[in-house]
């Protein structure tokens, strides 16, 4: 039997950068929260210091800062017919675990969506035509849109002290930003990063061939800086340990400094680490939720009441909860009824590697997670689709990340990748090639989906959340498109050679290193027959439930998803503090 | 936009053969330094993991991975000792190894598979008997015997090739590139053939400073001689 605790206010799933977030604004709004992370506690000091942090196989390679996967993990497969296996190792993802979730080794490259990217059925029908969406595609507008989250992505951006270039300050076009960006009402707080030879050869080329190049906004940031919750942060190092590597100069904006540090000691807060959420139990009505069952830090089982459940266990992690607790109806792709586990999408990615065969020292290893220079020309639809035939798009960019050396070892396609050729190569090419990358949109369909497998189990007995997941023919179509602009800027950069590797021209591997910008499950929206939640990330059905993280997308942007992620959860905050705390009810009429 | 150089290195790269030659190098070059590396020795005989047979069969496949050029080959780099503490620890043992059955063949798209921990892979891929004549073949015959491993067309017991194959290069790229403090990578020897200066990184004078020749001498994580990494229980093969 369970032990039950007293009851609090607010129980939050996970310990990341949403959940955080939610448990600092609840707390100041005077709500007891109590925040359940699956992992242990951990803290800039000592946890995350160089120079034991620069260890590149213990943290790049054995994953020691991310999720366990001998004890949980997900099945997967290309396509339903498809027997899903697990997931036996970390790979094209890498989840999180322990305080501050994945924000503690993101890379910190922080965007906002394009204003067009949050309606886009919508867009791309008033534009092009509703016969121009592909019939494979189940794309949809979020139901909520870029002037209401504006606010929201403007304070996630003071959070992590950014380092940018507005280049639409209140709809006046600013030199040297981002010309395609929706509009914003203030500038980013800090200036942009140094600029290393990679990145500004990158985009001396892409300004030459007619792009528009700024650069890359980095939550990386570039000096002594107090974010509105008055956490401190110091100008970044360009050390390269930045992604998969926790950051102990205070310079990458975390969730343990940036929040945690300012919330520790509330009177309204707790945390326990080690404690892993079960399941969300519901009422017998079925109409709300109760709390939370959770195995604490002794393996016990405890019952945590409460009157409001965030989950903000990261996206794949929350659409499992879902799952697990009967809350919304499941996805059926047969029937394409239901609605948790539906659209789920990934990142398109590709490379454009140009090699300078000795003629530079780029110096990889003076890097930083969010380093670079952009180009947002082929991006969402800052360009003309008229004769295409794709929806979306992807920014094309350099970034000088790291030069860590197992991880970089740049050599031509037609150089043996063993013996003395491949070594001769290895140290010929790694001072003095860099690669252009090729963020792209993800697209939704049918046959791409999250729902529980029948076979495998966690370490508690419960069904693996199951992935079943191809690029649409939509994507590979807007990929090799994209890519193809990308080649242009690295012919034009001088280079001795280059060459080009589309992810999306094979099909979804869970084996090498994509992205981790897992989307959709649990989306967001306007109607119950196609969203889990409704445009405030409120379960329809219990409306003490709330869904954070980037399951809510209803396909996947450009962009990576953090801005995105954290714009919509203060929103949904903004939502829960003006309009349900005073009179908890669903925000949105029911279910019909 | 300055395109600068700083001097060039002193020092030509070093060549290691042997770990106690290299050891006393080192010791008279940066006193306590040797310690500070975290090589920790196995009580009895050369290796925690490996048995003579599998660190002879070793030593000569990661020899043809990464050979002895004007740099180390992998084994004068310790890739051989690397392995050994790897397949002995955490790791090795299928640490963060999901393994629960049913294992049953996939597609490439979907993963390793295997029921075996990295430890059980290499010891039941060099139990076969074709690695006996690998030893003392020529290195070009050698080469013919890893590239069929590697296509798929060689299997080793119940392994496919390419799944060892996979696996060998892996690690041995990873044990002649990692922290010393982990064995491998013996003298900074493949830090020093890219020019990687290690773990001890603060570049914010320096990232902008366009075709700069940094030539600074590599450092580790380890800096304190207790720093080294704890011995694995003893599994030391026949
Ligand atoms: C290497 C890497 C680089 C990245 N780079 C970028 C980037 O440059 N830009 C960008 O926008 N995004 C980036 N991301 C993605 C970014 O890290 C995530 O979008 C973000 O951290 C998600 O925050 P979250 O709060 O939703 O989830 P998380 O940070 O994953 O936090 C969720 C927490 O919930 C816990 N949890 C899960 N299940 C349970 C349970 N049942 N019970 C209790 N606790 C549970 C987990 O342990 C975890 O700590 C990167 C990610 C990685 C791994």
């Amino acid at each position: 039997m369970a032990i039950r605790l007293p009851r609090t206010d607010v129980v939050i799933v996970g310990g990341g950068w949403t959940g955080l977030t939610a448990a600092y604004e609840l707390a100041h709004a005077g709500r007891r929260c109590v925040v359940l992370e699956r992992g242990q506690f951990r803290h800039t000091v000592p946890d995350l210091q160089s120079p034991a942090m620069h260890d590149e196989l213990k943290y790049a390679l054995r994953y020691a800062l991310m999720m366990d996967t001998a004890r949980n993990t997900l099945t997967f497969r290309n396509r339903p017919e498809e027997i899903a296996l697990p997931m036996r190792r970390l790979g094209s993802f890498l989840p999180g675990e322990g305080l501050g979730g994945a924000g503690v080794h993101w890379n910190g490259q922080l965007w906002r969506p394009l204003p067009s990217d949050l309606r886009i059925r919508s867009h791309y029908t008033d534009k092009y035509g509703a016969a121009f969406i592909p019939e494979e595609l189940s794309i949809q507008d979020w139901g909520v849109t870029y002037e209401e989250l504006e606010p929201h992505f403007d304070f996630f951006e003071k959070i992590c002290g950014t380092a940018g270039k507005a280049g639409n300050l209140r709809g006046q076009k600013q030199e040297g930003g981002n010309p395609f960006e929706g509009q914003r009402s203030d500038e980013y707080p800090n200036e942009p990063m140094k600029q290393p030879l990679a990145t500004t050869l990158f985009g001396e080329a892409a300004a030459r061939e007619g792009f528009n190049p700024f650069p890359m906004p980095s939550a990386n940031v570039t000096k002594t800086y107090t974010n509105p919750y008055g956490a401190v942060l110091h100008p970044c190092t360009y050390c390269g340990y930045c992604e998969r590597f926790g950051c102990g100069y205070y310079a990458k904006a975390d969730p343990i400094i940036c929040v945690y540090d300012r919330l520790k000691g509330h009177e309204n807060f707790t945390l326990r680490t080690q404690s892993t959420v079960m399941r969300v139990n519901k009422a017998p009505d079925g109409k709300s939720a109760t709390g939370v069952t959770y195995i604490g830090d002794d393996g016990r089982e405890y019952e945590q009441p409460a009157d409001m459940v965030l989950l903000c266990a990261y996206g794949l992690w929350n659409v499992h909860l879902l799952l697990l607790s009967g809350l919304g109806q499941p996805y059926d792709p047969a029937t394409n009824e239901g609605v948790v586990g539906r659209n789920y999408a990934y990142q398109t990615m590709a490379s454009t590697r140009v090699f300078f065969n000795g003629k530079h020292r780029f110096n990889p290893f003076m890097g930083a997670g969010a380093l670079g220079m952009v180009a947002d020309d082929f991006n969402g639809d800052n360009f003309d689709h008229a004769s295409l035939d794709f929806v979306g798009g992807g920014y094309i960019a350099v970034t000088q990340t790291n030069g860590r050396p197992v991880e970089t070892t740049p050599i031509p396609s037609n150089t043996p990748t063993w013996g003395a050729a491949f070594k001769n190569a290895a140290r010929e090419h790694y001072n003095s090639t860099l690669t252009i990358t090729m963020h792209g949109s993800s697209m939704t369909r049918r046959a791409n989906y999250l729902d529980l497998d029948p076979t495998y189990t966690d370490d508690l007995g419960r069904p693996l959340l199951r992935l079943t997941f191809d690029f649409p023919d939509n994507d590979r179509r807007m990929s090799r498109h994209v890519t193809a602009q990308a080649l242009r800027i690295g012919r034009a950069m001088g280079g001795s050679l280059v060459e080009q590797s589309e992810r999306a021209s094979d099909p979804y591997s869970i084996v090498p290193y994509q992205t981790t910008h897992n989307t959709g499950g649990a989306v967001i929206g306007t109607d119950p027959k196609t969203s889990a939640v409704n445009r405030f990330g409120q379960l329809w059905d219990q409306h003490n439930v709330f869904v954070f993280g980037a399951c809510l997308f209803p396909q996947n942007i450009g962009y990576n998803p953090t801005g995105s992620v954290m714009g919509l959860a203060y929103w949904t905050l903004a939502a829960i503090k003006s309009q349900y705390l005073a009179n908890p009810r669903p925000l949105m009429g029911g279910s019909p | 936009m300055p395109r600068e150089q700083m001097p060039a290195p002193g020092s030509a790269p070093l060549l290691l053969r042997r770990r106690t030659v290299l050891a006393a190098a080192l010791a008279l070059a940066h006193p306590g330094w040797v310690f500070a590396q975290g090589v920790p020795v196995p009580d009895k005989g050369e290796f925690f993991f490996l048995s003579d047979r599998e660190a002879r069969i070793l030593t000569a496949a990661v020899d043809r991975i990464l050979p002895q050029d004007r740099w180390p080959s992998a084994s004068q780099a310790g890739v051989v000792e690397f392995l050994d503490y790897q397949l002995a620890t955490e790791w090795g043992q299928g640490d963060r190894l999901f393994q629960q059955g049913p294992h049953q063949a996939g597609t490439p798209q979907q993963g390793y598979q295997l029921p075996h921990t990295p430890a059980e892979l290499y010891r039941a891929a060099l139990a076969d008997a074709s690695w006996n004549a690998f030893v003392t073949a020529s290195p070009g015959e050698q080469d013919n015997m890893l590239k069929a491993l590697e296509k798929g067309e060689a299997r080793l017991g119940d392994i496919s090739g390419a799944t060892f194959f996979t696996a060998l290069r892996q690690n041995t790229i990873e044990g002649y590139f990692c922290d010393p403090i982990h064995n491998g990578n013996k003298g900074m020897a493949g830090w020093r053939m890219l020019g990687f200066p290690g773990a001890n990184a603060y570049y914010l004078t320096e990232v902008d400073r366009f075709d700069l020749d940094y030539a600074r001498e590599p450092s580790g994580v380890a800096h304190r001689p207790d720093e080294a990494m704890p011995p694995p229980a003893q599994r030391r093969g026949q």
